[in-house]
């Protein structure tokens, strides 16, 4: 690369990634604006009958006319949102917490041991995250609500997210112990490890960043899911928050400020979980790089 | 305290052989060498030995015990690998201590026997350090440490200095020689660099193919090969071997542009090959550019490689189409000209059976009347 852009093209390209952070991000102004405009209108200004130019610049610029907090407030005391996100970070917590245990020991044997069916166990993992969710829907309702009876329950969400989670966090943690040498279990073993100390005092703390990126996704998984879950769970007290936010916005209610409360309400976990994650996020995506 | 000994060892993964019926006696406390080119089962041997490779066939034994199905923990064998192995989000002393720690070791105690091991490897100032903030001579001793912390009856070394630069080489080198001496454990050292196996070994093992080729003290292997692969391998530049036929008469070789008497060490062996092929070798050293005595026979080369290397002149030739390379002494450059004429030494005349490459028995020794 050189940097020896002129200063002409510098200033077209910032220009240009400009516009398009701006095309990117508008939509989310908007979401905070509704939210914290105290209303449950779409309508950020009213616009009266000749609008001028600035007045219909007023409308679409995404700020409040009174800013205020009432929408987070009522969406946590009078409706019960604290409920659905406890109900959510209970699923989606389970969730990480076995689909990351479960592939972890299943992307280590994939990885280092030799045994029947195990190319063909990797490729029907690969299969399984081929066909779009929806399709799995109605089977997926008869298995678990059906034939288990764990329609309004965690676990059945839990067991489903855990099976669709899976198969990628095997497939990411497999190549990345793929990537951590051999030849270190080796010095363990002649060390005197046994093959569960090789497990979780060599192998686990050196895939972290491999740990931490499937745990991230794992818990979006549970955490964002809306169809299975709101076919699943009829209570109103078990819903999940994604179904809840659906709740505020259908055939007879227009809460647009609650929904977009609880929109941010719901991305704070993920965004927080992220920035945590995110110096993992490179090195776990790209590979280990574990030399000597 | 503990021999080892491998007993008809094969190695197989599937159908292809690695290595076969390999035989093989190391004494304790000796620092044996294995050494031979890439690929030929130097590795697969020396993991045999430490358990983390099964043993098709034959017996291992270390100390008095057969140990083909003791798991690898229990044979009490340190390993430094190419790679040096460390654990990389362990620190130093972590990394030192870690078979201890395995084998329940108080703290106290591995902490002492650490502090121990790093003093003795010049690492002290540098326990609290990951691997990754060490230089590649550190990480190397690390790996040493971790190998000599335990005490183990035997150490395996897998080519532990080919990821450094050739200053460091040589200092670790002398260090992991001084080492061994010290601790008087029993050493396997595999490599395929042989300066490095003619400097450290007490012994030499020569594997080609996953066959032993021989077995030996460096001198041996160098005065006396059993075979041409070994007259080559062992010594820089490579044993030079040219085919000829014994005259007649049996006393001399004789092919294009050369006639060379054979030594009388040979005479006896030489007989059965008159009028027949033989191959004959001499060491690039044995072969000079100026005639000091009547043992060394002249012969016509037209050259076509110099390599001036400071202390010594590598002059590749050929004679009548065959190489022959010399070892010569700077004064001979700005001499050369396109036709030399190079005296060999007959009295280090080499002789091998063409068929077997296998080296003809000495009925005599070697008389040589002074060395020069
Ligand atoms: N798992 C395996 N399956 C089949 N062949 C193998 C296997 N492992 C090693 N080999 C073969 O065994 C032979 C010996 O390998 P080994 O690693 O012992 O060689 P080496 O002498 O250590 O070579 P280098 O100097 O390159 O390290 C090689 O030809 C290699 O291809
Ligand atoms: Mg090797």
């Amino acid at each position: 690369m050189s940097g020896e852009l002129s200063k002409k093209a510098h200033l077209g390209l910032h220009l240009f990634m400009l516009v398009f952070t701006f095309l990117a991000t508008y939509p989310v102004f908007w979401v905070f604006a509704i939210a914290f405009s105290g209303k449950q209108t779409l309508l950020l200004a009213d616009v009266n009958e000749n609008p001028t130019f600035l007045d219909r610049l007023r409308a679409v610029f995404p700020w409040p006319e009174h800013p205020s907090f009432q929408s987070f407030i009522d969406v946590l005391s009078d409706q019960p949102f604290a409920r659905w996100m406890l109900n959510s970070l209970i699923v989606a917590g389970l969730t990480t917490v076995v689909s990351v245990f479960l592939a972890c020991t299943a992307a280590y044997a994939f990885s280092r041991f030799k045994f029947p069916g195990q190319r063909a166990g990797l490729m029907a993992f690969m299969v399984s995250q081929m066909f779009p969710g929806t399709l799995m829907m109605v089977p997926l309702y008869i298995i678990v609500v059906k034939y288990l009876g764990l329609g309004n329950t965690w676990w059945g969400l839990v067991l489903v997210y855990t099976t669709t989670a899976i198969p990628f966090c095997v497939w990411m943690l497999k190549g990345y112990f793929d990537t951590i040498s051999i030849e270190i279990e080796e010095s363990a073993i002649l060390d005197g490890a046994s093959r569960a100390a090789i497990f979780f005092q060599i192998v686990l703390p050196l895939a972290k960043p491999a740990i931490a990126v499937t745990a991230l996704f794992a818990f979006m998984t549970g955490w964002n899911e809306f169809i299975l879950a709101s076919i699943f769970m009829e209570q109103e007290t078990l819903y999940t928050a994604p179904v809840g936010l659906r709740f505020f916005v259908g055939k007879y209610s227009q809460l647009w400020g609650y929904f977009a409360a609880g929109s941010i309400l719901v991305s704070i976990p993920v965004v927080v979980m992220f920035m945590f994650t995110q110096k993992f996020l490179v090195s776990g995506l790209t590979s280990g790089g574990i030399k000597g | 305290m503990a021999g080892i000994r491998l007993e008809n060892i094969c190695k197989r993964y599937g159908e292809v052989s690695v290595i076969e019926g390999l035989n093989l006696e190391i004494q304790d406390k000796e620092f044996m060498v294995l050494v031979g080119p890439s690929g030929c089962g130097k590795s697969t041997a020396l993991r045999m030995i430490a358990g983390l490779e099964e043993i098709s066939e034959g017996n291992l034994f270390i100390g008095d015990n057969r140990v083909n199905d003791w798991a690898p923990k229990d044979r009490d064998v340190a390993m430094v690998f190419q790679s040096y192995a460390l654990y990389p989000h362990m620190t130093v002393r972590e990394n030192i201590g870690f078979g201890l720690k395995m084998r329940k070791m108080p703290k106290p105690e591995i902490n002492q026997k650490v502090d121990d091991a790093a003093k003795m490897l010049g690492l002290s100032q540098l326990l609290d350090r990951k691997p990754k903030a060490l230089s590649g001579g550190q990480r190397q001793r690390v790996a040493l440490g971790r190998a000599i912390v335990r005490n183990p009856k035997v150490f395996l070394f897998d080519e532990p200095l080919s990821n450094l630069d050739a200053e460091l080489r040589v200092q670790m080198r002398s260090e992991i020689s001084q080492l061994q001496k010290k601790l008087q454990t029993t050493a396997v050292y595999v490599t395929h660099d042989q300066v490095e196996a003619m400097t450290m070994g007490h012994r030499i093992t020569v594997l080609n193919k996953g066959q032993l080729m021989q077995v030996g003290t460096p001198l041996q292997l160098f005065n006396s090969p059993d075979n041409i692969f070994v007259a080559r391998f062992i010594g820089s530049p490579p044993m030079n071997v040219l085919t000829a036929s014994v005259s007649a008469s049996g006393d001399q070789v004789e092919g294009p542009g050369f006639k060379i008497p054979i030594p009388p060490c040979y005479s006896h062996a030489a007989q059965s090959f008159r009028n027949r092929d033989i191959k004959w070798g001499i060491r690039p050293g044995r072969v000079s550019w100026t005639q000091k005595a009547d043992y060394q026979v002249a012969v016509e080369t037209e050259v076509f490689l110099v390599e001036p290397l400071g202390n010594e002149v590598i002059v590749h030739a050929q004679l009548q189409g065959q190489p022959l390379v010399a070892k010569l002494p700077p004064s001979c450059l700005g001499q050369l000209g396109d036709q030399l004429t190079l005296y060999v030494d007959t009295r280090h005349l080499y002789l091998f059976d063409p068929a077997s490459e296998q080296a003809l028995s000495l009925d005599q020794e070697r008389h040589l009347e002074q060395e020069d």
